[in-house]
């Protein structure tokens, strides 16, 4: 059943007080692949899950955790966590929250086929104590388990057995009763999701925060629209209260628009290209046994091919900000002095290729997705002349972001020679990006290290970060593991992006740094 | 040459005049490569630095990109000439691949009749109703369902084109099903199979020349209708690969410009695709009422 | 004339069970079918419980068969994008398509008949030289240019009409209607005129050019000659016997708009069957696709058929003949 009967919506709209109908209505480029939390680790997917589930632990507005599910929680020893439980939660069909929702979440986000396994990485083992009381043993003392639980979502282990999806699907090609259907305890429930069409959630009227509420809308409209030019067109004839992101090209139009303004800030996103490095021939070159971006000075002219000064003004319009990093700025563990890129020289390219054994350059296949980052198609298809300048005979693969995602990642065994992404950090500290994208050991490795760049040093470091609890010393750890990992080349780095959304006037929403919308902070004056 | 002449002796002055811009759209499109200011083929003339710069005429125009650039520095001039180049080239190897398979299937069925007369006019009944469009469209499904992708791409062209013939062979094959079993009755066909030659010569040396008429005019009609097929295919993105970008994904790409005010990006390519159908459909409404007067102009 | 349908209607099953062929051939050979079915991430026994279903060590012809009584049933599979059922996803898009085409063709009729009648009468007059020449534009524009630039013209700069989405819709058991709600209308007015354009150019031209020739031959001819007064002569004689190609046309475009609805569908965003269609061509959604043949098969089946009948009912001198053809 995808829709609530008519009387309980009525209930939940009258419980709720009385308001007038403020219908909140968003869209942006793609749609959420599924509502099961532990089903997909993916950006708009991610962002929907803060409104609908929780964990034990929230980020507030600053992206600090704070109490959610758990009212308190405290060290035994350096491995052993006691979080202590928030009593007269409910899930949204009714059950009371217990330590056993918690046991039963835990083994489910890092089953197999979770794809949110990583998140819970750190974790060795949870137990029960009470019926409101449990203790987590990380591997090793945790820095950042309080940030990472942000990102576990707790499910109601009695719905989940009785809908038999004890075990989440990776990606779509099958679904369980969760893709559909959601039973979490968060401030709202989905009350219709056509898949590519609509999703609609109403307040959950016996949300535990509800007396802090800083939320003033009735309900909310998602949908998705792939094409910007249809999505800006909805924001400015007032279909839409929000839409994001708006495409650089369009954003002089909304601002010029009477009644709407646009919101711009920087987010914890960078955009880069990445190297197929461990094959030993390369996919776009059968039979000549060579892989080019296995030598780091092949990876390097690449780069410096890159004219990113004419993206950014050309094709981002002014609305990014380069960088030599993959970390950006407002991540715990960036660091400003290495942020300098390798400098824009296409004959130093050409003669690194030279040197390398490429005079001639070589083919290869770029992959893109078309409705992820803002304009990835068009950085694209910009790099294509700029790699042809100095040789490199690119062609350009673009296509939707599931489809992109499905080759590149481990399900598809990284099919893929040359590729764009845009990672994000969503726990605002660099291991959250170190552990999926730079290395390929250790637990919950590599999940996004597409070309499988690995470094013996930039691993050992990791696993020393990982228990360091010394802010300082972390710090300067981080800051070796980025300094090698620029020399190496690992990635090429293109820009941070910026969160540009399109607002109505009337409407109070503020973006936090991870491009997601929180309903709970939403408000619609008028 | 005398097929021609009669042909072109009924018609009015307009129908001359969009014939020449027909040709003229031919010519053009054919020298694109000499003609063109810049060579578009060419990644590396391409500098990202000239995106987005509005038609000469405007303010901020340059002179050297007469229509102006796309988002990439692409010049929308030559843009269009070499997507016309395209579009045409599509256009006329689909309608020609239809011609062949209309008349071999239309001959063969007005000449044997029976069984496989009635086979062949079911599958062109049931055919008929199936629009080019969705013909397309399921084939190219079908082909990346088959294909690895390297060479679905590659075979892309060659797809729509074939595509594009197998929605339109059928008026192709009526023609010259009509004609042949016109000429069946009359007397010198029977004379020349009493005489024992073969089959074959019967058919060609009698039947297409007078069939030819309708079929030139079934042609210029079946040429605008394949050069918007392609078209709209390629605007759909499931047309020709884009890497050799035809006016439907130079609309396309241009369509994502169109509200923030880049209104070159889509009209140069829209005007040139409507004007040169435009063109090619008064040719053939003029060919056809200079064929046969008394019907009168109906497209279909 | 009963004989006649028959033959029709037999012919028709065939065309439909070839296409179904090609579907068939589509969904299972190519690519594992048992994926198609249930997707990667099904279990062992489930695949196994599922190969024994399709019966996959099984001659083909019960495999077919299998297949076929699992079409009927509405199991087409689940979709590679959504993970949807297929029927589920048709089922939920139809009304939207049926009602935006739908639209176009009323649209279609309303104006391509009066207007082709107009410009049949009044030959020589300027309005009917402007309105053959529009009609000529409205046939070489292509219908993804109408939309843009209808949709910059009055929902970008004049914001008189929303651009894209089917508005407020309200459900009527299992259908969703768009009709009932004010911002459902003027949503699905853009697209419809889009979609109608080229149709309606078309219709026009046709239904201009049979009365023209209606006029002219030669019993109307006759009828002015006993001294008629024309109006008479141009409906009665007129137009009866022009609308038998005419309705033959209007159902062929009805086919035509289901296609060209594609275009118009990805302009508007319209979230109709058409959109779905080209998405899963696209992402390469096998089961979708395979299920398209299918339903396009079984539509132009169907209208096929419709013709046929309504020919039959409509000139008396068709009916005796159907049966010999």
């Amino acid at each position: 059943m995808d829709r609530l009967p008519g009387v309980v919506l009525l209930g939940a709209m009258l419980a709720v007080g009385p308001l007038k109908a403020q219908t909140f209505r968003y869209a942006s480029t793609g749609d959420l692949l599924t509502l099961d939390p532990h089903s997909a680790d993916e950006a708009l997917s991610n962002s929907f899950k803060n409104n609908i589930h929780e964990g034990l632990v929230r980020f507030d507005e600053k992206l600090e955790p704070e109490p959610a599910l758990a009212v308190s929680w405290k060290n035994v020893d350096p491995v052993t966590w006691r979080f202590l439980l928030r009593k007269g939660v409910t899930f949204h069909d009714g059950t009371p929250f217990t330590a056993d929702d918690v046991v039963f979440s835990f083994q489910r986000q890092r089953s197999k086929n979770s794809v949110m396994a990583s998140h819970v990485a750190t974790i060795k083992s949870v137990k029960k104590i009470d019926d409101y009381t449990i203790e987590y043993v990380t591997v090793g003392p945790d820095p950042i388990l309080l940030r990472n639980l942000t990102e576990h979502f707790i499910v109601s282990k009695k719905w989940c057995e009785q809908h038999a999806t004890t075990e989440p699907v990776a990606g779509l090609k099958e679904e369980t009763y969760a893709t559909r259907h959601e039973n979490g305890t968060g401030p709202f429930q989905v009350v219709e999701r056509l898949p590519d069409t609509r999703t609609v959630l109403v307040p959950y009227p016996k949300w535990w925060d509800l007396p802090n509420k800083k939320y003033a809308i009735t309900r909310a409209e998602f949908r998705p629209i792939a094409n910007a030019a249809t999505r800006l067109a909805a924001l400015i004839s007032g279909e839409l209260d929000l839409a994001y992101p708006v495409a650089p090209q369009d954003v002089a139009r909304v601002e010029g628009q009477k009644g709407f303004r646009v919101i711009k800030k920087p987010e914890l996103r960078v955009v880069y290209l990445g190297f197929d490095q461990w094959r030993d021939e390369s996919l776009d070159m059968p039979g000549s046994k060579k892989n080019p971006f296995k030598d780091v000075r092949v990876r390097r002219a690449l780069y410096q091919a890159i004219d990113v000064e004419a993206i950014h003004a050309k094709v981002m319009r002014g609305m990014a900000a380069p960088t030599g990093l993959t970390i950006p700025e407002g991540t715990e563990g960036y660091d400003a002095k290495l942020r300098q890129r390798y400098p824009y020289d296409p004959a130093a390219s050409r003669k690194l290729l030279a040197e390398a054994g490429y005079p001639d350059g070589f083919p290869v296949t770029l992959d893109c997705p078309n409705d992820r980052y803002i304009n990835d198609e068009a950085i694209c298809q910009s790099l294509v002349p700029m790699f042809a300048r100095v040789g490199i005979k690119a062609t350009l693969n673009a296509q939707t972001k599931s489809k992109h995602f499905d080759k590149i990642l481990r399900k598809s065994n990284n099919n893929t020679s040359l590729f764009l992404l845009g990672f994000s950090p969503e726990t605002a500290d660099a291991m959250a990006t170190f552990v999926p994208t730079m290395t390929m050991k250790g637990e919950g490795a590599g999940a996004w290290n597409a070309g499988r760049y690995t470094n013996p040093k930039v691993e050992e470091l990791v696993e020393q970060i990982r228990v360091e609890m010394n802010q300082e010393k972390r710090r300067a750890l981080m800051s070796e593991v980025l300094r090698i990992h620029k020399e190496d080349v690992g990635h090429a780095p293109l820009h941070e992006q910026l969160i540009i959304w399109g607002v109505r006037d009337g409407v109070e929403v503020t973006p936090d740094a991870r491009d997601r919308v929180q309903l709970r902070f939403v408000k619609m004056r008028k | 040459m005398g097929l021609l002449r009669g042909l072109l002796e009924g018609t009015r002055r307009g129908t001359r005049l969009a014939l020449a811009l027909v040709a003229a759209y031919v010519l053009l499109a054919a020298g694109a490569r000499w003609v063109a200011p810049q060579p578009v083929q060419d990644l590396r003339s391409l500098d990202l630095m000239n995106s987005s710069i509005p038609p000469a005429w405007d303010a901020e125009g340059r002179r050297e990109f007469l229509l102006g650039t796309d988002e990439q520095g692409r010049d929308v001039l030559s843009g269009v000439l070499f997507g016309l180049r395209l579009s045409m080239g599509v256009g006329f190897a689909a309608v020609a691949l239809a011609m062949v398979i209309g008349l071999a299937a239309g001959l063969l069925s007005g000449y044997r009749g029976g069984w496989l007369d009635a086979f062949l006019m079911r599958i062109a009944d049931a055919q008929l109703t199936f629009p080019a469009i969705l013909v397309a469209m399921l084939l190219d499904g079908v082909a990346r369902s088959v294909l690895p992708r390297s060479v679905h791409e590659a075979l892309g062209v060659p797809v729509v084109i074939g595509a594009i013939a197998l929605a339109q062979w059928v008026p192709f094959a009526r023609a010259a099903r009509v004609g042949t079993l016109v000429e069946r009755e009359k007397g010198y066909v029977q004379a020349a199979q009493v005489m024992a030659r073969p089959g074959r010569s019967i058919l060609l040396g009698h039947v297409l020349p007078n069939v030819l008429g309708p079929i030139v005019v079934i042609a210029t009609i079946g040429l605008g209708n394949a050069i918007l097929t392609e078209a709209t295919l390629s605007f759909l993105g499931v047309g020709i690969p884009p890497t050799s970008p035809s006016l439907g994904t130079l609309v396309r790409n241009g369509s994502a410009y169109l509200p923030s005010g880049a209104w070159w990006m889509v009209v140069f390519p829209g005007l040139a695709l409507a004007g040169l159908v435009l063109a090619v459909n008064v040719a053939g409404d003029g060919l056809r009422d200079g064929l046969d007067p008394k019907q009168r102009s109906a497209v279909s | 004339m009963i004989a006649g349908l028959l033959t029709r209607l037999l012919q028709g099953l065939g065309v439909m069970l070839v296409v179904g062929l090609l579907a068939f051939a589509v969904s299972t050979k190519l690519g594992d079918p048992v994926n198609n079915m249930l997707g990667q991430n099904a279990t062992i026994e489930e695949r196994e419980a599922m190969r024994r279903e399709l019966g996959l060590d099984q001659p083909f012809v019960v495999q077919y068969g299998k297949y076929l009584s699992r079409v009927v049933r509405g199991q087409l599979g689940v979709s590679y994008r959504l993970g949807v059922p297929v029927g589920e996803l048709l089922a939920e898009r139809l009304p939207a398509s049926v009602e935006l085409s739908g639209m176009a063709m009323l649209l279609t009729l309303v104006l391509g008949v009066p207007l082709g009648i107009y410009t049949a009468i009044r030959r020589g007059s300027l309005l009917s030289k402007v309105i053959l020449g529009a009609s000529l534009a409205g046939l070489s524009v292509p219908t993804f240019l109408t939309g843009l630039l209808l949709i910059f013209l009055f929902a970008v700069q004049l914001q008189w009409l929303p651009s894209s989405g089917r508005g407020e819709v309200v459900s009527i058991g299992p259908w969703t209607t768009g009709l009932l709600t004010a911002s459902g209308l003027r949503s699905l007015l853009l697209p419809s005129i889009t979609l109608a354009l080229f149709s309606l150019a078309l219709l026009l031209r046709l239904v201009r050019g049979e009365l023209l020739d209606v006029l002219h031959s030669d019993h109307v001819r006759f009828a002015r000659a006993r001294g008629l007064p024309d109006r008479s002569i141009h409906f009665r004689h007129g137009l009866r016997n022009a609308l038998l190609p005419v309705v033959t046309v209007a159902a062929l475009q009805l086919g035509n708009l289901l296609a060209f609805s594609v275009v118009t569908e990805t302009v508007f965003q319209w979230p109709g069957m058409g959109l779905l269609f080209l998405q899963a061509v696209q992402f390469v959604d096998v089961p979708v696709i395979s299920s398209y043949l299918l339903l396009a098969a079984v539509a132009f089946v169907l209208i096929n058929l419709v013709v046929d009948v309504s020919y039959l009912v409509l000139d008396p001198r068709v009916r005796s003949t159907v049966g010999r053809s």
